[in-house]
């Protein structure tokens, strides 16, 4: 505590133990504060919004978002053209310049065109590491806040498609173009598929016109068979009316001959023309049945067989085309031919044809005999009452047989109206149906044209696909990394940055090197004397005096900043585009950081080297080496120009990265005034300081 | 600091200022040397003061050799030039021939020397700047009787030469100088 008390003796002492509790505030307060919040102060960037967006239609997508980022005030945007942007950004005015391209709005309008370069539409975000390395950085909360612009607009959608669509268009292209080979693989299995179908229903519609025609042929059977069934119904009428009447008359013939037997002869005489008449017609009548009779197996033949044929063929048709067989129409016609083969055949059972022709005949021949014998009948009476009672019995089998023959003619007749009739619509069906399978084939060969077309078109649209997809940059295997890259961070997509540092390290390098010269003088003009009190009092010439303080001073630093150099080239893999020059001006920064400090010594004694780190902090807070001074509070803004380390910084980045020599050469003349003035000043102390003061000659503060 | 001196001193003459200690004899010395600062009085300064050993103000680096004291107030009063090799040489020359009027080797620390080489030392320094005046502190301080004659005859020697001297010291015990003053205390 004694070391303190000593301390307390003096008012300089006093003053110096106060400073060196403000020491590490100074340090962490003045820091914080200066990078408090860089991002809440952004709008105090100057960024250039260029805007060279042609509204298409009535949409001005560039405007309205320009609008609303200058709303917005996240950035201090400045309406300017690209030359101006360009060149601020060059120079340093301006951090970032954002960029709305001429073709903006229209291709929001309207989708890129795969010939047109695949990035039209975007914004292009500018920043050049050798203004500030952090404003590239800061290129990420641009976009961030484009983004968040973008979305407080209704055509939200559209800035999203367009800001990170190039990777989703990627990724929706390829699987486009997979889905197109998978649609032309499809369209030309559907395309074989359809020349099947060609085929088959061109077989179809030959085999529905040989049904058409087999049908027709059926249905003009059926017809002649209707017909010949209605005559020999007509007929059987007759006869049966004809056999009744025999019957009646047989059995008058029959009462009559009784009764002739009964009476004499003469009577017999008297009627024997009127039975050689009845029986002749009875004869006749018989005969004509019989005649028709003869016909009616073959017809009966002939409707079945047709009608089997015209089943055959429908059931054919039906296992062919499962589809048309429940037709309703088809079914009618099925039922119809069914019904008619059912008919047909009843018809042919049914006609017990053989034995009532031959009791036709029979009855012919009696009768005729009868008419033959009648004249004679007077004569043989008691021959003839047999032979008519014969008669009368045989004809009213006759009649019974009639009736049966009539009453099954008309079954079959009538069957055979509804043969024809089905027949018929079967028939209709079955032209209409070859019809139906004619346009079917026309159809099923457009079909296949038409799918050949589309086939052609689907693979060139597979192939265009691929194509376009290979065009889109990064879909090689070299491109996967960077593709990756652009998914996670759109930007990239749009940042361009000018003069790109290689890394974080790259980028602060300046700032880190302007602290270490900083720091390497500070420690040097703490071991060395700024000035030498032997030769102030020597009475040379005082700016000699004071070369021969700096001289020393340089020397180290000099040695200090060619070994911190090469250590960062050499071991860090620091790369400067102008390696010589950077060197120089780190020599040209050594010199002013010199003739500063050793003027701060040589003014201020032991409190200079207090004043150096005050200095130092003020310089890395104010210097813009990591954030822009922007986002830094007003008191660092206004030390900002007047700093050398902003010049430094300035410097040292343009020369590490690139970018204007404008600002490498304004930087090297600032050090080097700093440095001609400092070391005025110190000539000025070092003359003064032959000059001695009390104080001076008895301190009592020493560091 | 000091008070009511008035001194009136020319080329040629050596003045001793005495007095005991605090009684400010270095400031006074200073002063007119014109290398201190005055508060009241009016000084008529020399043209080119220069100082021999004032402890404090003026006084050898124990860590250079006395060929380094001597090179380095040689090129103090030199222009500046790159150093070529004859510049060098030339240097290297004159700093020997230097050297070579000094008691002590050029290769010596100056703080190996004893108070009589140290005084001895920083007198060849002054008189390198060609000066019109040469002060001179603490004459005595250090220095055996015999040490304390020679330095008081050298200084004779330098006003003898044309060069106002003007010594402090705690007491004189011969008439060497030209005008003692006494400082009150």
């Amino acid at each position: 505590m004694s070391e303190l008390r000593r301390m307390r003796r003096h008012r300089l002492t006093r003053a110096a133990l106060v400073v060196l509790t403000l020491v590490p505030l100074l340090y962490g307060a003045l820091y914080l504060a200066a990078f408090w919040d860089p991002y809440g102060n952004l709008k105090r960037i100057p960024v250039a919004l260029v805007l060279e967006d042609q509204p298409t239609g009535d949409v001005h997508a560039g405007q309205d978002l320009a609008d609303r980022l200058i709303d917005r005030q996240v950035f201090g945007w400045v309406r300017t053209d690209r030359a101006a942007a360009e060149a601020g950004l060059a120079d340093g005015s301006y951090d970032l310049v954002l960029r709305i391209p001429a073709d903006f709005s229209s291709a929001l309008v309207t989708p890129p065109a795969p010939e047109t370069a695949a990035r039209a539409g975007q914004l292009i975000v500018t920043s050049d590491d050798a203004t500030n390395y952090l404003s590239g950085l800061l290129a990420r909360s641009a976009f961030t806040e484009i983004r968040a612009s973008a979305a407080a607009g209704v055509s939200a959608t559209y800035f999203e498609r367009m800001l990170i669509g190039f990777g989703d268009l990627k990724t929706q292209t390829g699987k486009a173009a997979d889905g197109a080979s998978q649609l032309a693989d499809g369209t030309s299995r559907l395309r074989d598929g359809a020349g099947r179908l060609g085929s088959g229903a061109s077989r179809a519609a030959s085999g529905a016109g040989t049904l058409a025609d087999g049908l027709a042929d059926a249905s003009d059977g059926a017809a002649s068979l209707a017909t010949g069934l209605a005559t020999l119904e007509a007929g059987s009428a007759q006869l049966a009316e004809g056999a009744d009447r025999a019957a009646a008359g047989g059995r008058r013939l029959a009462a009559m001959v009784d009764r002739a037997a009964d009476a004499t002869e003469p009577v017999l005489r008297e009627h024997a023309g009127e039975i050689a008449r009845a029986a002749t017609a009875i004869a006749d009548g018989a005969d004509a049945v019989a005649d028709h009779l003869d016909e009616l197996p073959a017809l009966a033949e002939v409707a079945v067989r047709r009608t089997g044929e015209v089943v055959s063929k429908l059931d054919a048709y039906a296992d062919a085309h499962p589809d048309a067989a429940v037709d309703p129409v088809f079914i009618a016609a099925r039922q119809a031919a069914a019904d008619a083969a059912a008919s047909a055949l009843r018809l042919r059972t049914r006609a017990d044809l053989g034995s009532l022709g031959d009791s036709l005949h029979r009855v012919a021949a009696l009768a005729r005999q009868v008419a033959e014998a009648a004249p004679r009948l007077a004569d043989d009476i008691a021959a003839a009452r047999a032979q008519v009672d014969q008669l009368a019995a045989g004809l009213t089998a006759l009649s019974t047989g009639a009736h049966n023959l009539v009453e099954g003619t008309h079954t079959a007749a009538t069957g055979a109206r509804d043969l024809r009739g089905g027949l018929y619509r079967l028939a209709t069906g079955a032209r209409q149906l070859d019809g139906g399978l004619a346009d079917l084939t026309d159809g099923t060969k457009q079909l296949a044209t038409g799918l050949a077309t589309l086939d052609d078109g689907a693979r060139s649209l597979a192939t265009g696909l691929a194509d376009g997809a290979a065009q889109i940059p990064g879909y090689d295997v070299d491109g996967a990394a960077a593709r990756a890259g652009v998914l996670a961070d759109p930007v990239a997509l749009q940042r361009d940055t000018k003069h790109a540092a290689a890394s974080y390290g790259v980028g602060f390098a300046p700032y880190f090197l302007a602290l270490a010269l900083w720091v390497g003088c500070m420690v040097t003009y703490m071991l060395l004397r700024p000035l030498n009190r032997r030769n102030v009092m020597s009475g040379a010439p005082a700016w000699r005096v004071a070369f021969g303080g700096w001289l020393p001073g340089f020397t180290i630093g000099a040695a200090q900043a060619a070994l911190l150099y090469a250590v960062l080239v050499g071991l860090l893999g620091l790369r400067p585009v102008h390696p010589v020059a950077t060197l120089g001006f780190l020599l040209l920064t050594t010199a002013a950081f010199t003739s500063i400090l050793q003027l701060i010594g040589a003014r201020l004694g032991a409190a200079g080297r207090v004043v150096a780190l005050v200095l130092l902090m003020l310089q890395l807070t104010s210097s813009g080496g990591t954030y822009p001074v922007a986002t830094s509070p007003a008191f660092f803004r206004a030390l900002h120009p007047f700093m050398p380390m902003t010049y430094v910084v300035d410097g040292l980045r343009h020369l590490l990265v690139g970018g204007s020599a404008t600002v490498v050469w304004v930087g090297a003349g600032v050090l080097a005034a700093i440095t001609v003035a400092a070391f005025a000043l110190t000539t000025l102390t070092a003359r003064r300081q032959r000059v001695l003061t009390p104080s001076a000659l008895h301190p009592a503060l020493t560091m | 600091m000091f008070r009511d001196l008035d001194l009136d001193l020319h080329a040629g003459e050596l003045a001793v200022l005495t007095g005991p200690s605090g009684s400010g004899r270095t400031s006074a010395l200073l002063a007119l040397a014109g290398r201190f600062r005055t508060s009241h009085g009016s000084l008529e300064p020399a043209a080119r003061p220069a100082l021999g050993l004032v402890r404090g103000v003026h006084e050898p680096d124990p860590m250079l050799t006395v060929a380094e004291h001597l090179g380095e107030r040689l090129r103090l009063h030199r222009p500046l030039g790159w150093p070529t090799r004859s510049r060098r040489r030339a240097h290297r020359g004159l700093v020997a021939r230097h050297a070579a009027t000094l008691p002590v080797a050029p290769e010596l620390l100056a703080g190996e020397l004893d108070p009589l080489h140290r005084h001895l030392l920083m007198l060849r320094l002054a008189l390198l700047a060609d000066p019109d005046l040469i002060a001179i502190d603490d004459v005595d301080a250090g220095l055996t009787i015999d040490e304390s004659v020679t330095l008081w005859a050298h200084l004779r020697g330098l006003a003898d030469l044309g060069v106002a001297v003007l010594a402090t010291a705690r007491e004189v015990h011969h008439d060497l100088p030209d005008l003692t003053l006494e400082l009150p205390k």
